[in-house]
This record gives C-alpha cells, sequence and structure tokens, in this order.
C-alpha cells in the first residue's frame, strides 16, 4: 500500500506553544484512517499542515509525492472540511455549493443534490442562519460529493445528532465502497466510527502515539481481571497500559504477543477479554499524560462527554 | 489561468455584495437630489460633490472582506492563495471598468439634464476631462486603487487581527498628521506641496500618482496574502 | 458488530460461516457481496472484503469472475467437520470445569443432557 500522504519529523511551533513535537506519521492511499486524539491533540493542526494551509516550523509535509504549500496540482486533488469552516455573508447553502462545483475538478452535483436532500438542508437559507448540526452537514455534503482523491473530515459531526450521524457513516461507507479514494477522519468519537477505520493515528499532546493498522492494534492488547497478584505475576516483564481497581477485583491492560500471553493469563485463573479500540486509546493516552488512575476515569468520560458536545 | 478564472467567479456567487455598493451610492445620490431642490444650492458652488465617493469606499470596504471571509472559504475549497489573489485582482480589473463606463454613461445623462434637473454635479466634478477614454479611466484607476488598498488591509487583518488595522489606522494619522503638522510649520514647503498638486492636471491626480499607490497596495497584499493562515 | 469480540473481518467470516453451516446459505449460491456486508454492518469495507478474503483461503467461498462470491461445494460439511473437532475444546473443557465445580459427576451429566434432549 502507498503513503499518499506524510508529514516527517514535522514540528509546528505558533507564538507561546507547540503544537506539534518531531511528528512523523504517513497516510495510505485508498484506506479510511482515523486520527484520534483529544481536544487539542494536533490533529486539527496536522491537517491544515497537509493541506497547505500552515507551514511547518521545521520537518517537511508530502502530498501525492510533493509539498502541498501553494501548490495548484497537489490541492486540486484534496479537501478539507474543518471543524470551524468559516462562510462568507450572504452566502447561502446553494451558493456554497455551487463554489465548490467550480473549485472541485471531480464535484459530483447529483451526488451533492442528494445528499442535501438526505440531510434536510434548506438550500435558500443563509449558512450564517444555521443550526451548528445543519453547518456540520454542508462541511460534510461538501466533502463527500467533492470526489477528492484526498478527502479530509475534521471532526465533522459535531451538533448532528445520532441519526444524522449515523447517516454520515452510511452514506461515507456506501460511496467508499463504490468509489475508492484516501479518507482521514479526525475525531474523538472513537467507538461509534471504529468499524469505518482501517488505520488509526493515534496523537497526544502533539506527539504520535500510534500509526497503525486498527486490527493488528486491537489485538496487541488484551484486558486481564481477577486478583491483583495474579495480575502482578502475570505483567512480569509485560508492558503495562492501564491498571484499575483494587485487591480481588482488578484490572488491567496489558500489552501481549499473541495466543500464549492469553493461555498465560487464563493459567493464572484470570478472566481475559479483548480490548475495544476506544479502551486501548484511551489507555495509551492516560499512560502518556501519566495521569493518575483516579483521575483516568475523568479522561474516559472526557472522550464521552464530547460526543454530546 | 483556469483556477484564476475560478477564483474570479467566485465573486459572482453572492450577487448581494455586488448591489451594496450601488445601493448605498443610490441613497446619497437621492440625498442630493432632494438637498439641490430644496436649498436652490445650484449657484455658485465648487463643482462636484462627495456622493460618489461613497461608492468607492464601500468598494473598499467589501475587498477588505473577500480576504477575511471569501479567502478562508476559498482555501477551505482547495484554492491556492495565489489563484485568489489573481482571480480577486482579475475580478476588481473588470468590476472597475465596468463602473467607469457605467459612470460615464450616468455623466452624459446629468449633462444631458443639465443635472439631474437641479443642477447637480454628482458624476462630473472638478474630475471632469474632455477626453472620452481618459474619462472613463479617471473613473476606473481610483477605483481599481482602492481595491488593492482594500486587500491589502484586508490581508493585514487576517494576519494581524484588530491589533494590527488599529496599528495601522493609528500610524496613517500619525503618518499625515505629522505631515500636515510639517506643511504648517514651513511655509516654504506648503507652497510647494499645494503649488505641486494644484498644477496637476485631473488626469494626472485620478490616474497618474493612484497608478504609483496601486502597485504598490497590490505589491503589498500579494506577500502578505503568501502566509495567511485561513 | 461487537467492539469487544475480536477482530471484526473475524466476526464477519464467522456469521457467514454460521449460515452456511446451518443450511440458511446454501452450497453453490451467492454469497453476500463486500459492500452489501460493509452497509449492513456499518464497516469499512475494506474490513468486510478481509473476511470474505479469509473464507476464500480457507476454501469456504470461491469467485466466480465478473459474478461474485460463492459458497463452495461441500463447505457445509467442511464447516461441520471443523467445528465437531473445535467442539471439545471450546464446549466441553468448559463444561466439565464448571461440572467439576460444582461436583457433578459424569452419571449426573448424562442424566441432565438427556433430560435436556427430551425437553426441547
Amino acid at each position: 500500500m502507498m503513503a499518499i500522504a506524510a508529514v516527517r519529523e514535522v514540528t509546528m511551533r505558533f507564538r507561546g506553544h507547540t503544537a506539534l513535537h518531531n511528528v512523523s506519521a504517513t497516510f495510505e492511499e485508498n484506506v479510511i484512517t482515523g486520527l484520534l486524539g483529544r481536544n487539542g491533540a494536533g490533529k486539527t493542526t496536522m491537517m491544515q499542515l497537509l493541506a497547505g494551509h500552515l507551514v511547518p516550523t521545521s520537518g517537511n509535509i508530502e502530498v501525492f509525492g510533493a509539498n502541498p504549500y501553494e501548490n495548484e496540482s497537489v490541492l486540486q486533488r484534496m479537501s478539507l472540511v474543518k471543524e470551524n469552516q468559516k462562510y462568507p455573508e450572504y452566502f447561502r447553502v446553494a451558493d456554497a455549493m455551487s463554489a465548490a462545483a467550480m473549485l472541485f475538478p471531480n464535484w459530483d452535483a447529483g451526488y451533492a443534490k442528494s445528499l442535501v436532500a438526505d440531510f434536510d438542508l434548506p438550500q435558500k437559507r443563509r449558512i450564517k442562519k444555521l443550526s451548528r448540526g445543519m453547518l456540520s452537514a454542508v462541511g460534510i455534503v461538501i466533502g463527500l460529493a467533492s470526489r477528492a482523491p484526498l478527502t479530509f473530515f475534521d471532526e465533522p459531526y459535531l451538533g448532528l445528532d445520532a441519526v444524522a450521524r449515523q447517516m454520515f457513516y452510511d452514506r461515507l461507507i456506501a460511496d467508499y465502497a463504490e468509489n475508492p479514494r484516501t479518507i482521514v477522519l479526525s475525531t474523538h468519537l472513537i467507538e461509534e466510527i471504529a468499524g469505518l477505520l482501517e488505520r488509526v493515528v493515534i496523537i497526544d499532546r502533539g506527539k504520535i502515539l500510534a500509526d497503525a493498522d486498527v486490527d493488528d492494534l486491537r489485538t496487541s492488547a488484551i484486558s486481564v481481571s481477577g486478583p491483583g497478584e495474579q495480575i502482578d505475576q502475570f505483567l512480569g516483564g509485560r508492558d503495562l497500559l492501564r491498571r484499575e481497581g483494587a485487591g480481588q477485583l482488578s484490572r488491567a491492560v496489558v500489552r501481549v504477543q499473541g495466543r500464549d500471553d492469553r493461555a498465560d493469563a487464563s493459567a493464572l485463573g484470570l478472566d481475559v477479554e479483548p480490548v475495544s479500540l476506544q479502551h486501548l486509546v484511551v489507555s495509551l493516552t492516560n499512560r502518556a499524560e501519566a495521569i493518575h488512575p483516579a483521575a483516568a476515569l475523568t479522561a474516559e468520560s472526557a472522550y464521552l462527554e464530547e460526543a454530546s458536545r | 489561468m483556469n483556477r484564476i478564472v475560478s477564483a474570479a467567479r467566485l465573486h459572482l456567487v453572492a450577487p448581494w455584495l455586488l448591489l451594496l455598493p450601488w445601493a448605498i451610492m443610490g441613497s446619497s445620490f437621492f440625498i442630493n437630489v432632494l438637498v439641490w431642490r430644496l436649498a436652490d444650492m445650484a449657484e455658485g458652488r465648487e463643482p462636484g460633490t462627495a456622493g460618489l465617493a461613497s461608492l468607492y469606499l464601500t468598494l473598499c470596504i467589501v475587498y477588505v472582506q473577500s480576504m477575511s471571509a471569501l479567502l478562508p472559504f476559498a482555501m477551505g475549497l482547495s484554492l491556492t492563495r495565489r489563484s485568489f489573489y489573481l482571480g480577486t485582482a482579475l475580478f476588481a480589473g473588470l468590476q472597475s471598468l465596468v463602473y467607469g463606463v457605467l459612470f460615464h454613461g450616468l455623466l452624459l445623462v446629468e449633462r444631458a439634464t443639465d443635472g439631474w434637473g437641479v443642477g447637480l454635479p454628482f458624476f462630473g466634478g472638478f474630475w471632469v476631462v474632455d477626453n472620452p477614454i481618459l474619462q472613463v479611466l479617471v473613473y476606473v484607476v481610483p477605483l481599481l486603487v482602492l481595491a488593492f488598498l482594500g486587500m491589502a488591509v484586508g490581508v493585514m487583518y487576517k494576519r494581524f487581527g484588530s491589533l494590527g488595522l488599529y496599528a495601522l489606522i493609528i500610524g496613517t494619522i500619525l503618518g499625515f498628521g505629522g505631515l500636515g503638522v510639517l506643511l504648517a510649520w514651513q511655509e516654504g514647503w506648503r507652497e510647494t506641496v499645494f503649488g505641486f498638486f494644484t498644477g496637476q492636471s485631473a488626469v494626472a491626480l485620478f490616474t497618474g500618482w493612484p497608478l504609483l499607490l496601486g502597485v504598490l497596495f497590490a505589491a503589498a497584499a500579494y506577500l502578505g496574502i503568501r502566509r495567511v493562515v485561513p | 458488530m461487537n467492539e469487544d469480540g475480536g477482530p471484526i473481518f473475524r466476526q464477519i467470516a464467522d456469521q457467514i460461516e454460521n449460515s452456511i453451516v446451518d443450511g440458511t446459505l446454501a452450497e453453490e449460491t451467492q454469497a453476500p457481496s463486500t459492500t452489501e456486508l460493509a452497509a449492513f454492518h456499518r464497516i469499512n469495507p475494506a474490513t468486510a472484503a478481509k473476511g470474505i478474503n479469509q473464507l476464500v483461503a480457507d476454501g469456504v467461498l470461491y469467485k466466480r469472475r465478473g459474478v461474485g462470491m460463492f459458497v463452495a461445494s461441500g463447505a457445509r460439511e467442511q464447516l461441520r467437520k471443523r467445528r465437531r473437532s473445535e467442539f471439545a475444546q471450546q464446549y466441553l473443557r468448559p463444561l466439565l470445569a464448571e461440572a467439576d465445580k460444582l461436583g457433578i459427576g459424569t452419571q449426573e451429566l448424562t442424566t441432565m443432557i438427556n433430560d435436556r434432549k427430551e425437553r426441547r
């Protein structure tokens, strides 16, 4: 699989704040990749760098084999729908679609029309007057109908209710199945979209925690529960990601290599369970942030809370 | 070239902004007509009112806004800053030309109706010249220059925010104010400067010198836009 | 799709295998396409494809050029055989372990099994 976009040893410094620290990651062609991380982790910054909206302080960005900054041929093949995309005053929904049609070489007007109907968007209404959910829907329609070979969605679901979100996922899968393209989706609603993703790049406080295949990542760890002593025994020289509970009711998320590790855990009388992607991401993030276990619960709920924002 | 034309067409998507300057000028026009009618102002007046200036200023502001609102949107649709700049410049050029020709037409109507029936010199003032082509230029060049000024100020605002804008305003006031103080202080200079300006023909005043300023603004806008973050 | 149930592509493969074993998906009939599976389970089409490919590799499905994926002849029997051999490990082992824990002897176990079967 080819890497169609890459950041290589990129540092992004703003006045008084470093958003990305010597970060490297790749995005594979025609794969749906999730860019996962908390608010302020650096997801939007990375997308802006890839779209040539920002210039890195150091390191380089490569998209379609070239530097995207002010590069016509590269930019025409990609689309970035930002979470806080601004629209000109007096622009109506229909105007935004017309503008998109002018600028995206692969724009599919028929598809855009059906999506606008699906999301119930009032064509003649001024964008400034739309609810947060509808504003997100406009961005989704533009991103999907652009048919850009490299499409970025930056937290595209904000304000969308569960029904509309599900519709987005369904449309995304259907279109991707018929017309494969490279899609990068940034989100903190991990559980909901875990099934959609083939790869993930996990970012926390400007550093990459993981850049891997989702299935590989999920099977790289297990959750063991039981008496604390047995867990300690099992841990041995293994990589601990997260520890919860105490005494008889202890639980740990541990990195494993294969079936033998699972057998070892069972042999010690521990309950072995697979780890969900969300749980894994939270564990990795917590460990990176070295949060105290009690506060770790806050981190988990932060992921869940932001979903209802 | 295609991209630049597309960028220019962006300015046509929401026609509301095209009507605004005319609406403002229209209201200025009607007020002027009324005032002229009621107060019988035709006697012994300096030729020209500031009515036309309202459209010019509005246009300048529209271009400031194009940088703060249309540019980020266009970049969100994968347009490069360079294409947006050139497309906007192209649009400004065409718009100025069309407006210039329209104003000239309205000037002719004004002459034919003897100042709209009340002796109002709205489109014709001390900027009137004999040659129709030069006349159109007299309308067009300041418009184009103000468009580029708007773009430069807009880029400035996008990059440095409100604070930058205030700094620019204060700087400009101090700059011109300082010049004014200098002229008030040095009588000799004053005569030279005023002599220079009054000595200039309307054509030079409205097309020659502004053109230099225009190039300055255009360059400033282009250099500034390269690093705008949408 | 169960987020905690192990690799999703495996769950897809298992579901198709189940429908072959219980007869709802007959041999030489067409299996659901990748696109259908992706849309139905709301998962990435690549993941669905992975599940299908696993079944092809196992010889359970085969590809008919230009048409799609079909259930191989003998797949049902093949799967039943495999599951029979896994039955002891997957079901008997935990059953006997639990029975031991509760002190249920083989005799009692046999009686329980017979009772259960009658009731069905």
